[in-house]
């Protein structure tokens, strides 16, 4: 199984509490996890120190970051246009680069905080946690 | 990558330049011939040592490397990291 880890899902892993059963910690266990430049970016802007950059870094170790390569900019758009034709929703530019990544790349999504928004899109699958993978 | 890892206390000693390649990308100041020392974990993770080789297996990653990823979980615990990534995160 292939996720593509939601920066909510990161921020979880990062500021959990001693003992807290982290999402990403289960998907590690379950498959690979990837996650975008995008949400490296959100992570790294949060930053205000240089022990917080590096404790990202070390994070990312675990996930590796998908980079947007410039053939994507037609593809996500021709995938947003048939999402908004379809549902009637007019999809981000960031909503538009994670979900176009997670289908150019057959992953599935791993979040909590968009998982609502995202499932009404209806191009990828999305879980909220790597237990609701079906088997 | 053929090199395996020595633990020693508590750390992992790489001693064969195979290892450059990933340590170079993750520490862009590693130079090949230098002796990388990782810690493989800290009070903070809470995975145990077959956890952690679990998941090294699983992702066909080296085990030092998981373990210096999952030495991050719950870091940022105290300060404003979350608060102010939640104002980033918007779609």
């Amino acid at each position: 199984m292939q996720f593509l880890i939601e920066t909510d899902i990161l921020k979880e892993y990062l500021i959990a509490a001693t003992g807290e059963e982290t999402v990403l910690r289960k998907a590690l266990a379950a498959g690979v996890c990837y996650t975008t430049m995008v949400n490296a970016l959100e992570l790294f802007r949060a930053c205000t120190s240089k022990e917080e950059t590096d404790t990202v870094l070390q994070m990312l170790m675990v996930v590796r970051v998908l980079g947007m390569n410039a053939r994507y900019g037609q593809s996500f758009a021709e995938l947003s246009h048939a999402v908004e034709k379809e549902t009637g929703l007019i999809l981000t530019n960031r909503e538009a680069m994670i979900i176009g990544m997670a289908k150019a790349s057959k992953l599935t999504i791993v979040t909590k905080e968009f998982y609502e928004r995202y499932t009404s899109v209806m191009a990828v699958p999305i879980v909220r946690s790597a237990e609701e993978v079906p088997q | 990558m053929s090199a395996r890892p020595i633990q020693t206390q508590g750390k992992l000693h790489f001693i064969n330049s195979s290892w450059h390649v990933v340590l170079s990308e993750a520490h862009p100041s590693f130079e090949e011939g230098m002796t990388a020392e990782l810690v493989l974990w800290d009070s903070r993770s809470e995975g145990s040592r077959s956890e952690v080789e679990e998941i090294a297996r699983v992702q066909q990653l080296e085990p030092a490397i998981v373990a210096l990823g999952l030495a991050s979980e719950g870091a940022l615990a105290a300060g404003g990291f979350g608060k102010r990534l939640s104002t980033l995160t918007t779609s």
